[in-house]
C-alpha cells in the first residue's frame, strides 16, 4: 500500500468512527466534534483542511 | 468475585478498549499525521521552500501582485494588462513555480477526496470552514 492509500484507509477510518458516533450524538454535539476533527487536522498537518475542502467559496 | 462477576469485568474493558480505539478524535490524529507522512504532502512541503528561496521566482511573484493591484487601482488599462501578461507568462515557464503548483492540485485533489469519503459517510459535509467566512 503506498503512502497516499494510507490517507485514504485513515479516512475511511475517520468516517466510520464519525459515523457510529453521530448515532450516540445530538446534532449540536455531533457538529462540536466536527468541528473539534477539523482542527487536530489542521494544527497537525499545519492545513487549512477547512478551507481547502468546504464546497463553500464564499459568503 | 463470582466467575460471572470477573467475567463482565473483562467485557467491559474489551468495550472500553474497542471505544477507545475508534475514538473520532483519535482516528482525526491518525488521518492528520498520514496526510504529514504522505508523499504528497512532502512533494507540497519542498516545493513550498523552494518558491521561498527562489529570490528571482519572489521577485516576479512580487511583481504579478503588484500589477494585479495596479490594474485593479486604474481599471482597464491595456498597457498595464499586457505586462501582467507577460508576468503570468513568465510564471508560467517557471519549472519551480509549476512543481509548486501542481504540487498544490495533487494535494488538494487528495484532500478533497477524502472530505468527499467522510461527508458521504456521515451524510453532512465534514470539512468545516473556521470564522464564519468572508462576512466574519
Amino acid at each position: 500500500m503506498n503512502q497516499s492509500d494510507r490517507v485514504i484507509e485513515k479516512a475511511i477510518e475517520l468516517a466510520d468512527a464519525l459515523n457510529n458516533s453521530k448515532k450516540d450524538k445530538d446534532p449540536m454535539e455531533f457538529a462540536a466534534l466536527l468541528f473539534e476533527c477539523n482542527l487536530i487536522i489542521e494544527e497537525i498537518s499545519n492545513l487549512n483542511y477547512g478551507a481547502i475542502c468546504s464546497k463553500r467559496e464564499t459568503c | 468475585m463470582s466467575d460471572e462477576e470477573i467475567e463482565e469485568i473483562r467485557r467491559k474493558k474489551i468495550q472500553e478498549r474497542l471505544s477507545e480505539l475508534n475514538d473520532p478524535k483519535r482516528k482525526a490524529r491518525e488521518f492528520a499525521k498520514a496526510i504529514v507522512e504522505s508523499p504528497t504532502y512532502k512533494n507540497f512541503i519542498d516545493a513550498n521552500k523552494e518558491v521561498q528561496e527562489n529570490q528571482e521566482l519572489q521577485n516576479l511573484l512580487r511583481e504579478f501582485q503588484e500589477k494585479q493591484l495596479e490594474l485593479q487601482w486604474k481599471g482597464f488599462d491595456q498597457k498595464i494588462l499586457q505586462e501582467l501578461r507577460d508576468l503570468q507568462e513568465k510564471l508560467n515557464t517557471n519549472s519551480t513555480f509549476q512543481k509548486f503548483i501542481n504540487s498544490q492540485n495533487e494535494l488538494v485533489a487528495l484532500l478533497r477526496k477524502t472530505n468527499s469519503i467522510i461527508s458521504q459517510r456521515i451524510g453532512q459535509e465534514f470539512a468545516q470552514r473556521r470564522g464564519g467566512g468572508c462576512c466574519g
